[in-house]
């Protein structure tokens, strides 16, 4: 499927080389830069901005794989500004953290305008940069707080929970059990039993809810940090015949996760929405090179709505079985509404 | 006069200092083999006594249902060890034969409904898969924790590529029974870990093959001169521990009824702890069937037991590495094969 995929991008790159020398340049030229395709989400992203770059009559996109290797992406990047010179514009999940600023500093040195998602290094702006449009991703916080407050409300406020952490030392990990835990200030009543960091596995997510169904008799939810380790604490409550009554979420909105959540074995997920994310973001690089649009907020914290029974089949028709259809003039579209109330309660 | 009862003191001393070397060795054997079950009587009592939820059925079924996998895994890495090799391509295979496995099947992403075969196609190809791994090692020579892990993420790397970014849920119901399903009260996947484990246990002691394992390990060289086939031993050996792999994956799959590559990740190295926490050497010759099972039962219990009393989850994982470090430290004999090459 890669190398396919390869030898079609190999294709295209020929083609273009023939008709960039004869139209003379009326076209802008979209890098998309996603981390593999073999990832569902992934997938989803980059597909986001081909969306996009296909509602737009003069744009033509080429997706780059980086598999995460900073050296490939900024070769990636050198060889596409190279052959379409300023008229090219970048959507990018960034291979690494680190390679943020290399990639911030190879498109502003060439004068290229570019949107970055997801991470970034501490300290590397929008503003500072003349062609960093924007930076986007759904807030891992807010995720975290969502779901939390969605399995709490579900047990009425009471009861005991039990926690499953991703790796430790990711800030994501870190992020979400931040939303969790201010959400659980929010209900005194609700009794913390344990967290164990599960390193967003199934098999051990599975593992700690069957010991902590063994230790305790009276869990009422289970909160997990991705989908993953929710379908793990779920495969652990189906031996019991404890699922769907012993409440489960998942964060990330992937397929099984969404199935799971329609089957009613799941109570919530988050779907981070990766149409949303890079279509949205390829936009606002194109607002900024095409006519010159500045935003006043860069840091764009993106909307991404809570899955649950009520809303599964139609978000699982639109981003799942389908794609989504977004109205890419309508450049307010993905911001998170209600972000500030979300910073104060961060800072608690 | 004088100089010769200084000599025959002399003689004597030497030949007390032989019996007594002897004695020890044969002391420090006995240790190596009762140390780990001694280690686990007294957990199993502590724990016990400590906290009444660990001794409860409800958490020994846990324990055996979730010591499945690792002990198909620890059972077919045991004999790769035992020839001073290592397997690192054992968590790609499982993950290969679970993902593919489910893309078999009845599942949510195509429409396969291979039953049967759906399942011994994918084992069949994980334990093949050993053989190319065993014949590479042998023939090109090249050291095995090398050439297990090349293979291991090639394997790997297919099985994502096979399900193209979005792993298959199982829908067989039958699978979905075997997950329930128990016999005298213990999971059927736990039956079949202890069925595998018996095969492996019949092997590895009562056959030819078995002995030559075990020769290998100590002395590859004198194994070789006395005229055992080395490469074909060591080819065999890697075939058990990816059938052992291929196996795992199935079971994972029982298990968790998801088919993501990632099914196999971090199930080595608990693996390999445990093994060596029960007596097995990293640099072969010493460990087997009793060591294997051993081994997992204390990290199985560790594990368990450890969030039955809810420790920290930050300290969770320094205090699993000082408690495996004082383990092996008490358990292994320090004899010249048991430093690590």
């Amino acid at each position: 499927m890669k190398k396919f995929l390869v030898l079609m991008l190999a294709l295209a790159m020929m083609l273009s080389l023939f008709t960039a020398a004869s139209a003379q340049d009326d076209k802008w030229y979209l890098g998309i830069m996603v981390h593999g395709l073999e990832n569902e989400f992934w997938a989803q992203e980059a597909n986001g901005a081909i969306l996009f770059a296909e509602s737009k009559e003069n744009v033509e996109y080429q997706v780059m794989v980086t598999d995460g290797d900073d050296n490939k992406e900024n070769q990636a990047i050198r060889d596409f500004i190279a052959k379409h010179g300023q008229r090219a514009f970048f959507i990018t999940d960034v291979a690494s953290t680190a390679n943020s600023v290399n990639f911030a500093e190879i498109c502003e040195e060439a004068g290229v305008y570019f949107t970055m998602l997801w991470q970034h290094a501490e300290g590397l702006e929008p503003k500072d940069f003349k062609h960093f449009v924007a930076h986007m991703s759904p807030d891992d916080f807010v995720s975290g707080y969502n779901t939390a407050k969605y399995l709490f409300d579900l047990i009425g406020g009471k009861g005991k929970v039990c926690a499953l952490y991703g790796v430790q030392g990711e800030d994501s990990a870190a992020n979400r059990y931040a939303g969790f835990q201010a959400a659980l200030k929010d209900y005194p009543e609700i009794e913390m039993v344990d967290m164990q960091v599960a390193s967003w596995s199934q098999d051990q997510a599975m593992n700690f809810t069957q010991t902590w169904l063994a230790a305790h008799d009276d869990i009422a939810a289970i909160w997990a940090a991705n989908d993953t380790m929710g379908l793990g604490a779920i495969e652990a409550l189906k031996l019991e015949g404890k699922n769907g009554k012993v409440f489960v979420n998942g964060v990330d909105g992937i397929a099984a996760a969404f199935d799971s959540v329609a089957a009613g074995d799941m109570a919530c997920t988050v779907a981070n929405n990766g149409y949303l994310l890079m279509g949205y973001g390829a936009a606002y690089a194109y607002e900024a090179a095409v006519n010159g649009k500045t935003f006043d907020r860069p840091v764009i914290k993106t909307n991404a709505p809570l899955i649950t029974a009520e809303n599964v089949a139609e978000y699982k028709a639109m981003f799942i079985d389908g794609q989504p259809e977004y109205n890419f003039n309508d450049l307010a579209f993905p911001v998170l509404s209600d972000y500030e109330s979300f910073e104060e309660l961060k800072n608690k | 006069m004088e100089l010769f009862r200084k000599r025959n003191r002399s003689s004597q001393t030497i030949a007390e200092e032989f019996v007594q070397k002897v004695e020890n060795e044969a002391r420090s054997n006995l240790i190596r083999v009762y140390a780990p079950i001694t280690l686990l009587v007294g957990m199993t009592i502590f724990f016990s006594i400590y906290d009444s939820h660990f001794f409860s059925l409800k958490n020994i079924l846990n324990i055996l249902q979730q010591m499945a996998v690792p002990l198909i895994l620890a059972t077919g890495l045991s004999f790769v060890l035992l020839i001073g090799r290592i397997d690192l391509s054992v968590e790609g295979v499982m993950g290969f034969v679970g993902s593919f496995m489910a893309l078999l099947i009845l599942n949510d992403r195509n429409a396969n409904d291979f039953g049967f075969w759906g399942v011994l196609i994918p084992i069949a190809i994980g334990i093949f898969y050993g053989l190319i791994t065993g014949i590479l090692h042998v023939k090109l020579r090249i050291a095995s924790f090398i050439i297990t892990f090349a293979t291991g993420t090639i394997i790997k790397g297919i099985a994502i590529l096979l399900y193209d970014s979005r792993a298959a849920r199982v829908q067989e119901q039958w699978m979905t029974d075997w997950s329930m399903m128990s016999f005298l009260g213990i999971p059927l996947i736990t039956w079949i870990a202890v069925a595998f484990f018996l095969v492996c246990s019949i092997i590895l002691n009562y056959t030819a093959f078995g002995r030559a394992v075990y020769a290998i390990g100590d002395n590859e060289a004198a194994a070789r001169a006395s005229g055992i086939n080395v490469e074909r031993v060591t080819v065999k050996a890697f075939v058990i521990s990816s059938t052992a792999a291929a196996l795992a994956g199935f079971v994972a799959l029982i298990r968790l009824k998801f088919g993501q590559a990632s099914l196999g990740d971090d199930q080595m190295f608990p693996c390999i702890t445990a093994l060596v926490i029960g007596g097995a050497s990293l640099s072969g010759g010493r460990g087997g069937t009793l060591q294997t099972i051993v081994g997992i039962l204390i990290y199985m219990e560790l594990l368990n037991f450890l969030t039955i009393i809810g420790v920290d989850a930050n300290y969770k994982k320094a205090l699993q590495g000082i408690i495996i470090i004082v383990a092996v430290a008490l358990t292994l004999s320090r004899g010249r094969k048991t430093i690590a090459k």
